[in-house]
C-alpha cells in the first residue's frame, strides 16, 4: 500500500470513527474539545503507524485505546482533578473489540445523542451550532465547512474554537435531556440540521444555486437521528422532510445554472430511492400515534408533490388543508403565502388572492418582496395584467438578490401585451 | 461575544521603563484564571512606540506620509491587550475591573471595546425553506 | 456518491439454504451499523435464480429470449445487495470490508460498485459538463 493510498484509507475511516470516537471521549473527560484532541493525537499517530504495519482489524478500536491511553498520560502528567482520572482508569478496559460491537446499539448511540445536544445547545449562537456538529458529528474539515459557507477558513476555525470553549466555560453537560426540557432541546438539534440542510437547498449566495454538500450531510445526521432517537416523531418528520426534498436537487437547476420552477422539473429524474425512504420515515412518523410537528406537516405537503406522477396530478386540495395545519402550528405569513397558492391552485385563484389580502394590511410585511410576487402571479392568473405588472414590479424593486430580481421584472413584462 | 480591554501606555511605558515583577506575576495570574474559565482569547503586549510608525493618508486616500516613532503617550498609543470571550458586557466589565495595574506609574487606563462578530444573526430554517418552496412555483 | 455492494450468490443461496443464526444476527448488526452511520440506503436479499427469468437478445434487432431459472454459475448471480451513500470511494471501501463474511464455503465474494449519477449518463457532453460543474463544489 502506497502512502498516499493508505492516507485515503485512514481518512475514510476517519469520517466513519471520529463521531463515535469523539463523543466516547467526551463522556470519559467531559470537556469535547479536550475529546476532539485526543481523537486527532490518535489519527496522527495512526498516519504514522498503519502505513508501516497495515490497518488493524478493527481501527475503531484501535483509535479508541490509543486516544483513551493519550488522555490517561496527558491527565498523569497535568495532575488535573483526580476525580476525572480516576473515572479514565475505571473505564480503561472497556472499548475492546467485542465492546466496541455490543456498545454499538447501546451506549455509542446513546454518546452520539449526548454529542449532538451538546453541539447544538443554545448557550452557542446559531453559526457556531452549524459549524460544530459539522465538525464533530460529520467529520468535515475547517476547510470543507469554510467552503460549504463561502466564508474564510479562519472565520470557521475561530467559530470553533470559541464554541468549544464556550461549552467548557458554561460546564455544559454531556447528556440527553429529559421531560419538557427535550422538546425544547430537541427543537434546536432539528433547526440545527434543518439549517444546514437549507443552506444548501436554497442557497442563492456565490456562483452556485445549490450546494450538495450541506445537503447529503444534513440528511446523513438526520438519518442517525432517526436511528438514534426512533420515538421522536419530529426526528421522523424532518428526515422525510429532508429525502423528500433531496430527492428533487438536481432537477432544481437547469444546465446553465438557472432555476427550473417545480411544475417545470423533469419529474422522471426525480431520485425515486429517496422519495421511497421519505415516505418511509413520514409513515414511522405517523406511526407514533401523536399530532403532526411543523416538520411532519412539511414533510406531508413534500410527499404531495412527489407523488403526483405528472403536475396535474397534485392534490392541492390535501396540500392546501396541510398548509392549513401548518398555519396552527407555526403561524407565519410565509405560510400564508405559501397557503395561497395552493388554494389558487386548488379553488382558483380569486380565493388565493383573498388570503393574501388578508395578511397585505400588515406593516411587517411592507418590505417583503415575496407578498407582491405572490400577488402579481394571482393577479396574473386572474388576467388583470396591468395590477399584476405593478405589483411585480414592486417585487422585483424589494428584491435583495440580483437573480430574483431579474425574474420578477421578466414577469413584469410578460403582462404587458 | 468577543471583547478586547485595551491597556493604554503611560510615559513609564514608552520609556520602557520595566514593571516590577510583582506586577509581572499578577498580569499573569490574571490571564491564567481567564483561561481557566475557558474566556481567554488572546493576550499581547506591545513594545514602546519608537520601533512603530505611523502612516497618514490624505482625505482623498492617495498621499501618504509615513512618520516613525515615538509618539506621545497622550495620544492614546495601546500598551498591551487581552481578548476575550464573555457573554455580555456586563461579564467583560467584571473581569475589566479585576485586571491588575501596575502601580506608581501615572494613571492607568484600561478601554474596554466589543468585537464586531456577525455571528449574532439568527435564522428560522422553516421559514428560509418555504420562502424557497414559494420560489418554485412563481 | 451511491455504492452497491452486491453479495454473490453460492451453492447454498441458490439451494434456498437459509443463512444461520450467527450470520444473520452479524448482518443485522452490520446493516444496523450502516443506518446509524446514516449512509444505509436499502438492503435486500433475492430469493434463488429458481424463480427468475433471464431475457436475452440473441440476434441485434431480434425478438427477446425468455429462460426461466435457475441459472447456472452461482458466481453470476447476485444473492443480496445494500446502497450506501458516501463521500469517497475510500470510505466504500471501508464499509464493504466490514461486510459479514457471507459463509459461502469457500466460494463466497462480495462485488462493489459505483452508481453513475444521471449526469454522467447525459450524451449531450456539453450539457454534462455544465451539470457537472454546478453540482462540484
Amino acid at each position: 500500500m502506497s502512502f498516499s493510498d493508505a492516507g485515503r484509507t485512514i481518512d475514510a475511516i476517519w469520517r466513519i470513527e471520529s463521531p463515535k470516537l469523539i463523543a466516547g471521549l467526551t463522556r470519559m473527560v467531559r470537556d469535547v474539545g479536550l475529546a476532539e484532541d485526543l481523537a486527532q493525537d490518535a489519527l496522527v499517530i495512526a498516519l504514522e503507524r498503519w502505513p508501516e504495519t497495515g490497518i488493524p482489524d478493527n481501527p475503531g478500536a484501535w483509535l479508541m485505546t490509543t486516544a483513551k491511553r493519550r488522555a490517561i498520560d496527558l491527565l498523569r502528567r497535568n495532575k488535573l482533578r483526580d476525580q476525572k482520572y480516576e473515572e479514565l482508569t475505571r473505564s480503561a478496559e472497556w472499548y475492546t473489540e467485542e465492546d466496541m460491537d455490543r456498545q454499538l446499539d447501546g451506549e455509542i448511540g446513546d454518546d452520539l445523542l449526548r454529542l449532538i445536544f451538546m453541539t447544538c445547545h443554545p448557550v452557542l449562537s446559531q453559526d457556531a451550532r452549524v459549524a460544530l456538529t459539522l465538525r464533530l458529528l460529520c467529520g468535515l474539515t475547517t476547510d470543507e465547512i469554510a467552503r460549504a459557507f463561502l466564508v474564510a477558513e479562519a472565520t470557521i476555525a475561530q467559530r470553533i474554537v470559541r464554541a468549544k470553549r464556550t461549552l467548557s466555560a458554561k460546564k455544559v453537560p454531556f447528556e440527553v435531556p429529559v421531560g419538557a426540557e427535550l422538546k425544547e432541546r430537541l427543537g434546536t438539534v432539528l433547526e440545527v440540521m434543518y439549517l444546514m440542510f437549507n443552506e444548501g437547498y436554497s442557497a442563492t449566495a456565490g456562483e452556485h444555486w445549490v450546494r450538495p454538500l450541506l445537503c447529503q450531510e444534513a440528511l446523513r445526521l438526520g438519518r442517525v437521528l432517526a436511528e438514534i432517537a426512533p420515538d421522536e416523531p419530529e426526528v421522523h418528520g424532518l428526515a422525510a422532510l429532508m429525502e423528500i426534498q433531496a430527492s428533487r436537487l438536481k432537477t432544481r437547476v437547469g444546465a446553465d445554472g438557472e432555476p427550473i420552477l417545480l411544475m417545470d422539473q423533469n419529474r422522471a429524474q426525480w431520485d425515486r430511492l429517496l422519495i421511497r425512504r421519505g415516505l418511509a420515515a413520514l409513515n414511522r412518523c405517523r406511526q407514533l400515534g401523536k399530532p403532526l410537528g411543523p416538520y411532519a406537516l412539511q414533510a406531508a405537503i413534500a410527499a404531495c408533490h412527489a407523488q403526483a406522477v405528472t403536475p396535474a396530478d397534485t392534490d392541492w386540495v390535501r396540500i392546501s388543508a396541510l398548509y392549513e395545519a401548518l398555519s396552527r402550528v407555526l403561524p407565519s405569513p410565509i405560510v400564508e403565502l405559501n397557503r395561497a397558492v395552493a388554494v389558487a391552485m386548488a379553488f382558483g385563484p380569486l380565493y388565493g388572492l383573498q388570503i393574501v389580502d388578508a395578511i397585505t394590511e400588515e406593516e411587517a410585511l411592507s418590505e417583503y418582496h415575496l407578498l407582491p410576487s405572490v400577488r402579481g402571479d394571482l393577479l396574473f392568473k386572474l388576467d388583470r395584467f396591468e395590477e399584476a405588472r405593478l405589483e411585480f414590479e414592486r417585487a422585483a424593486a424589494l428584491a435583495k438578490n440580483s437573480r430574483e430580481r431579474d425574474l420578477l421584472l421578466a414577469r413584469a413584462s410578460e403582462c404587458i401585451h | 461575544m468577543r471583547y478586547v480591554l485595551i491597556f493604554k501606555s503611560t510615559a513609564f511605558s514608552e520609556a520602557g521603563v520595566k514593571c516590577d515583577p510583582h506586577f509581572a506575576a499578577r498580569r499573569e495570574a490574571y490571564a491564567k484564571s481567564l483561561a481557566n474559565a475557558g474566556m481567554l482569547l488572546a493576550d499581547e503586549s506591545l513594545l514602546p512606540s519608537s520601533g512603530g510608525f505611523r502612516i497618514t493618508l490624505s482625505p482623498d486616500g492617495e498621499a501618504t506620509s509615513t512618520a516613525a516613532g515615538p509618539f506621545s503617550a497622550e495620544s492614546g498609543l495601546m500598551e498591551s491587550f487581552i481578548m476575550l470571550e464573555a457573554h455580555s458586557i456586563e461579564e467583560a466589565l467584571e473581569w475589566a475591573k479585576k485586571a491588575p495595574v501596575p502601580k506608581g506609574r501615572g494613571e492607568a487606563e484600561i478601554e474596554l471595546r466589543q468585537l464586531s462578530d456577525q455571528e449574532e444573526t439568527y435564522h428560522d430554517p422553516n421559514i428560509m425553506a418555504m420562502e424557497t418552496n414559494l420560489r418554485e412555483h412563481i | 456518491m451511491r455504492f452497491m455492494m452486491i453479495v454473490k450468490g453460492t451453492t447454498d443461496s441458490e439451494a434456498g439454504v437459509k443463512p444461520s443464526q450467527e450470520l444473520l444476527d452479524a448482518m443485522l448488526r452490520y446493516n444496523e451499523e450502516l443506518a446509524k452511520a446514516g449512509v444505509l440506503l436499502a438492503a435486500d436479499g433475492l430469493q434463488p435464480s429458481s424463480s427468475g427469468i433471464r431475457i436475452s437478445y440473441p440476434e441485434p434487432g431480434g425478438k427477446p429470449k425468455v429462460v426461466d431459472g435457475p441459472f447456472t454459475e452461482a458466481k453470476e448471480i447476485i444473492a443480496g445487495f445494500t446502497l450506501i451513500e458516501v463521500k469517497s470511494r475510500e470510505e466504500a471501501i471501508e464499509w464493504a470490508l466490514r461486510m459479514p463474511d457471507p459463509h459461502g464455503g469457500g466460494q463466497a465474494e462480495i462485488e462493489l460498485r459505483q452508481i453513475f449519477d444521471p449526469e454522467e449518463l447525459s450524451s449531450d457532453e456539453n450539457k454534462q459538463e455544465k451539470i457537472k460543474g454546478q453540482f462540484r463544489l
